[in-house]
């Protein structure tokens, strides 16, 4: 039986190439743009490394402080009293202005108040990509430097392919050593694979490489640098007690919602020495969707960040699919009645209502997995030149099971939903009035 | 073999009611061919439609192979038609996606019968209509007596009890036709099938075994 379904659906598919042709490049158009929606989500928010923890991060990126000005406003209410004038006059206190500065840490701030938070299992400070000049064979090559403590490796679990990380003594010794990305050891070393042990040099000091890391396939700026350094080899930009180059993450327990909430408190214990400069200081902590979420729309709240932009995602997706759903089933309808007199032919031979709606809607499966087929080849070659020409920065789409595992479910939600809605009103004629159609 | 007793069937709608059967009784033996005659209109398809199930009375009793059958649910009454009834209609009906082997193998499609043996059968009951050599054409390749034909042997394949036959002839010239019912004579003849046929042609009614006339809804010969 399955296979004169098979045979059936193929015959039908190829008998009416047109209306296939249409079927199918809507299908694999739409298929293929969901494929690479969903490898993109994959590289960003799949659990990888170096990411493998970031649902348990809590990140303080930025500190705000603002002085916020009251201005007191008398009015002054005149009212005559048998011809007299009687003066009442009230007092009214308003917000009228605040400057406002927001900027990264400065380390000492971080550490006195943030390192011991209760809910939480490692900390580390980190500052996001400065850039430096490097030369290679009279060459200038630009690279992010990233600047960190040593539980930035156990935070973000690196995978090494050679070398180790710095410890923490090394941090403390300020000593200069370098973990670099696999990019930069081949473009500052070339082919020569033993790079462990060699220096680079950068702002003319020399620093030896103990590790190779595998350049990382999402795009937090923490991550995507070209070398890590000892966080100690810095020098602070600017001598401000609150602000500075470096952010914090903070490996939570679990509850991240209650690491946010004592961050915000420990917040509370900076004292503010600058009242004429600012008198609020403001600590927004986020996890790391929101981090995502507050770059592509911006609200004071981060977690409305991340809900506006997840609704909106989830309504384009759905749009996105019930386009296509919609016009498919509009057309299956008319294909489906089209086969009218068919549908009783079967039916006076005895086929069943189920028998009917199996074999519509095996002829609808057997049509978007080809669909599917083509739009999984289309979506393949996008993936390859989309990471040619590096147009997503440091995020690499790749094909995987769970990938191909969402995509054939997406196909499958596809053909039965198209083609079981046409298939239960069809299945239901009454057998003479299909006959009557003549079609055949 | 084939019971009605009081069959009516009235089409209603909201504002006219249609009577195209009016209290017919009939009974129709093992083994004869019955052809029914009448003007267009007077109801004709409509009893065959009765007799094979394919559409329900509106009042009366069905009884068809010693089985009561109108009180069967739908599955049931697929299952019936499947095993103990064969379908010829005027245009044939063949499902042009499939080749004419395809055609002819459907009721046994629905019998959970192997592939090796619905070839087989379905090969045989092309032979004996003599097509065997067509079996992998499709049915636009073939001549209106040849797609006729074909529709014969997908009724018979399953050796049904009973075979209904609306105009089976009505869509051909008078030599095919008449090779048609040569076929249906054969049939009713040598394996004994039960066959109801409506026609619009004297000279092919003349040929079966009883001609019941049908005027307005009403069995008037």
């Amino acid at each position: 039986m399955i296979k004169n379904y098979i045979k059936l659906a193929w015959r039908v598919l190829s008998r009416k190439k047109f209306f296939t042709f249409i079927t199918l490049f809507g299908i694999s158009f739409t298929l293929m743009v969901l494929m690479l929606i969903t490898s993109y989500f994959q590289a960003e928010f799949g659990s990888k490394a170096p990411m493998k923890n970031q649902d348990e991060l809590v990140i303080l990126e930025y500190l705000t402080l603002q002085k916020v000005m009251y201005d007191t406003i008398a009015v002054v209410d005149t009212t005559f009293d048998s011809g007299v004038a009687v003066y009442d006059t009230t007092y009214d206190t308003k917000r009228t202005g605040r400057s406002i500065s927001t900027s990264s840490f400065n380390e000492k701030l971080l550490q006195d108040h943030f390192r011991d938070l209760e809910s939480i299992k490692a900390s580390t400070i980190f500052n996001t990509g400065i850039r430096h000049d490097v030369f290679v064979n009279n060459s200038k090559l630009q690279i992010a430097i990233n600047h960190c403590d040593a539980p930035f490796w156990d935070i973000f679990n690196f995978q090494f392919i050679e070398g180790r990380p710095f410890d923490a003594s090394e941090v403390t010794q300020q000593a200069q050593v370098a973990v670099i990305a696999q990019k930069l050891a081949k473009s500052y070393f070339g082919k020569d694979k033993n790079v462990l042990g060699k220096f680079i040099t950068v702002d003319a000091r020399q620093y030896k490489v103990i590790g190779v890391v595998k350049d990382p396939t999402s795009s937090p700026d923490p991550i995507i640098v070209d070398m890590f350094l000892p966080y100690t080899n810095a020098e602070e930009s600017y001598r401000d007690p609150y602000f500075g180059n470096y952010s914090m993450a903070l490996l939570s327990d679990g509850n991240v919602e209650k690491t946010k909430k004592e961050a915000i408190s420990a917040s509370h214990d900076i004292s503010l020495d600058l009242q004429d400069e600012y008198n609020e200081l403001i600590l927004k902590p986020v996890t790391y969707k929101e981090l995502y979420a507050k770059a592509l729309y911006y609200d004071e709240d981060p977690a409305k960040s991340l809900q506006f932009i997840s609704w909106l995602l989830i309504g384009l997706l759905s749009l996105f699919i019930l386009l296509p759903v919609l016009n498919l089933i509009n057309l299956n309808v008319s294909r489906i009645m089209d086969r009218s007199s068919e549908i009783g032919v079967r039916k006076a031979f005895g086929a069943t209502n189920s028998q009917i709606l199996t074999q519509f809607v095996f002829e609808n499966i057997v049509q978007t997995l080809i669909g599917g087929l083509i739009g999984f080849l289309l979506a393949f070659i996008a993936m390859y030149f989309i990471n040619q020409s590096k147009s997503l920065g440091a995020v690499v789409l790749e094909m995987n099971v769970s990938f191909f595992l969402y995509s054939l479910l997406i196909c499958l939600f596809f053909g039965i939903l198209s083609g079981l809605l046409p298939a239960l009103k069809m299945s239901k004629l009454q057998i003479v009035n299909a006959l009557k159609t003549n079609q055949l | 073999m084939i019971q009605l007793e009081n069959v009516s069937k009235v089409y209603r709608t909201k504002t006219i009611e249609t009577t195209a059967l009016n209290e017919i009784n009939l009974t129709i033996s093992e083994g004869e061919f019955v052809s029914i005659m009448g003007p267009s209109g007077c109801g004709k398809s409509t009893l065959l439609n009765v007799i094979g199930l394919l559409d329900e009375p509106t009042e009366g009793k069905i009884t068809v192979a010693g089985e009561s059958v109108q009180n069967y649910n739908s599955k049931a009454t697929s299952k019936f038609r499947n095993q103990k009834l064969g379908f010829i209609f005027q245009s044939f009906h063949l499902i042009p996606d499939l080749s004419v082997i395809d055609n002819v193998e459907l009721p046994l499609l629905y019998r959970n019968v192997s592939a090796k043996e619905r070839k087989e059968l379905s090969a045989a009951a092309l032979e004996s209509v003599g097509l065997k050599n067509r079996m992998d054409h499709f049915p636009s390749q073939l001549s209106g007596g040849q797609k006729q034909r074909v529709a014969i042997a997908r009724a018979i394949v399953g050796n049904p009890a009973i075979l209904l036959a609306d105009e089976p002839t009505g869509n051909l010239d008078s030599h095919m036709g008449n090779e048609v019912m040569d076929i249906l004579l054969k049939l009713n003849q040598e394996q004994n099938t039960t066959i109801v046929m409506v026609t619009h042609d004297e000279n092919m009614a003349k040929r079966t075994n009883r001609l019941l006339r049908l005027y307005d809804g009403s069995q008037v010969a």
